[in-house]
Parts: structure tokens; sequence; C-alpha cells
């Protein structure tokens, strides 16, 4: 069993993080950029490794009801990235996408909820392949799965997987906003620790090519 | 009172001794059973398998005085929130189902300790919030919809 700590993450190495999911954050802006036709901001993304009962807090608030978008990545790097958009952001995104929100605050329809899918697919995807252009490593997303309830709720799925190896996980979050602030979102990525060596592994190769 | 926020698929477990009116709430994260040697790792808590929250809620409560043969458990949550991608066989490789697993492993562990399960609300699609009075019992599960119901 591989626990994050084994790994002795330093300054340097959640430094490399930050900027690998930098690009990867920088692609998927691009991506809803030109799907919405608005410019998207783009935050400094935080790493942080916390205990899995922390992690809802880390998300906005175990409360908050959220849309969130969750994929399974498999290949030579494994881990799951979560999608969040505040209720309010969703709402905003598909009057973008559709030409208008749902009528129900609660509840979405068939059509936007596959909407939302597909952005989360598609930013998910942008994403990704910039991370493995980077890294030189196969990184498959699966089919995405949405659920619109509390941010709470939503993590525990992914919490449950991670709890059955480790009790802390590493959270790179990366946050963006657009449409005068009343789109926003955050995009989660939690690498399994056997990945992180790899990705870490990667990135050293990478800092030594570029010096 | 005490509160579980936003429930997917772990369980709250409530157990209360109407007798003395004591009682205690459980999360539980899996299903257990808890692995040998995860001792001494960094953050290792035992406690998120249900194999070994409960009978350490039960002790705990016993210790202040409850009676085991009084004490009835009420519970809520095992959610499986991402049932529709799930069953499309979409999130492949992922263990399906962990929330009806989490219900069926507390089930198991409450008889095991002789624990009648007084009242649940389990299962479906959506996140739950706990509320728990443990001087009344009072076991107030709430959804992300606005809908709410005491068991």
């Amino acid at each position: 069993m591989t626990d994050y700590c084994d790994l002795k993450l330093s300054e340097i190495h959640l430094d490399a993080l930050r900027e690998i999911c930098n690009i990867g954050m920088g692609n998927a802006a691009t991506a809803l950029n030109q799907m919405i036709g608005r410019p998207i901001e783009l935050s400094i993304p935080e790493t942080t490794l916390v205990s899995l009962c922390d992690v809802p807090e880390l998300m906005g608030g175990t409360e908050k009801v959220v849309v969130g978008i969750y994929l399974k990545i498999w290949g030579d790097i494994q881990g799951n990235m979560l999608l969040v958009f505040p209720r309010e952001s969703a709402r905003s995104l598909l009057a973008l996408l559709t030409g208008g929100p749902p009528e129900e605050e609660l509840l979405l329809s068939e059509m936007h909820s596959s909407a939302l899918r597909e952005i989360g697919n598609i930013l998910a995807s942008s994403y990704l392949s910039a991370l493995e252009r980077l890294l030189g490593r196969t990184l498959i997303p699966s089919v995405p799965g949405l659920a619109f309830d509390m941010a709470g709720a939503i993590v525990d799925y992914i919490l449950i997987q991670l709890g059955e190896e480790v009790d802390q996980t590493l959270v790179i979050k990366a946050a963006f906003s657009g449409d005068g602030g009343r789109l926003t979102g955050n995009f989660f990525l939690l690498p399994d620790p056997r990945s992180l060596r790899i990705i870490l592994q990667a990135a050293k190769v990478m800092a030594e090519d570029m010096a | 009172m005490l509160k579980v926020f936003g429930l997917g698929s772990c369980v709250a477990v409530a157990l209360y001794d109407p007798g003395i009116r004591l009682g205690g709430l459980a999360h539980i994260l899996l299903p257990g059973p808890a692995p040998h040697g995860g001792e001494g790792r960094s953050g290792w808590n035992a406690l998120k398998y249900a194999d070994q929250a409960l009978p350490a809620l039960l002790h705990a409560l016993v210790i202040r005085g409850a009676e085991p043969s009084r004490v009835l458990a009420k519970i809520a949550g095992g959610a499986n929130m991402f049932s529709a991608t799930e069953e499309a066989g979409g999130l492949a490789g992922v263990k399906h189902g962990i929330g009806d697993r989490n219900v069926e492993a507390v089930r198991r562990e409450l008889g095991r300790l002789g624990i009648p399960l007084a009242a649940e609300d389990v299962g479906g699609d959506r996140g739950r919030t706990v509320t728990f009075e443990t001087a009344t019992g009072r076991f107030l599960v709430a959804n992300a919809g606005g809908g709410s119901q005491v068991i």
C-alpha cells in the first residue's frame, strides 16, 4: 500500500503539480471560452494534502447544493476528477448554452443534465489531453457521471473509493470564473498515490529538459 | 444534538437508549472489514468501517450507563449518487452500489450486536443531512430538494 506520506512531497513537488494543472486548466478554459463565447479567468491552482473527512469542506461546504460532474481516470495515471459548479453558475452556464436556464431551482431536465455532462466531458478531456501531452503518459477519462446535490454527498462517492486505500488525499483545486463572475467553478484532481509518483517523475524529467 | 451534513453513499447510524435518553451517532464510510496493519499509518482511522465503528459506539454508550438490551438504531444514507451512469456501465471499474453495500454492512453489524433497527431512510440517489437529538431520539433526515422527515 502506498501512502501519500511515503512520497515525502516537498514544496518543489507541489509547485510542479500546480504548474502541470495550470496548463491543463488553461486548455480547459480555452475550450469553455470557445463554447460560450465569454472570456474565462483562472486562478492559481492550490494543492492540499488533507485527511478524507476534511475534503467536503475544501469543496465549498458540505450542504451547499452544487452540480458535480465526476470522471474516473484510467491509463498510466489513475485518479479521480470532479468538476463542481455552484447551482447559480450551472444555471448561467445552461442559459448561455441552451438559451434558457431551468425553471425549477432544484431539478434539472434530462436535456439540461445532458448538456452539463457534455460540458464536463469536454472540459475534462481538454484538461487531461494537456496533461497527457505534457507528461507523455496515457490518461483515459470514463464517461462522466452527474449529480445535482449537496457537495458533501457528491464527494462521498469519491472518498469512499479512496478510503479503501488511504486516509489522506492530495487535492489539486483550480478555480475559474467568467461572464462577470456569474459563472464560477472548481476543478478537483485527486490522483491515486501510486500515480502521483509517476506524475512527479514525469515533472522532474520535464524540469530537467527545460533547464 | 448531533449532525451529519451531506451524506451520500455513507451511512449515519444513531444508537439510542430511550431508558436513560442517551445517544450517539456514527458516520460509516466503508462496509469493512477493516484491513489489518493500518494502525500506525498517519491519519489512520479505523472508525470509518462499519465493523469497527458500531461496536465502538455501543461501547461508548454502555460505559456511560446505557443498557445494551434497550439500545435502538436509526439509520440514514447509503445513496448511489451516480446511479444512472453506473447502470449504463459508464464508470467502468468503479465498484457498483457502494451505498447499498454500506447499508447492508450496517444492518449485518446491528444484527450481530443484537440492536433492533427502529427506523431507516436509505438508498435512492439523493444526498441527505441528518440531525439527531440525543435527548429525545428524534432523527431528522433532510435532502437537497428541500424535503425532510422525522423517522
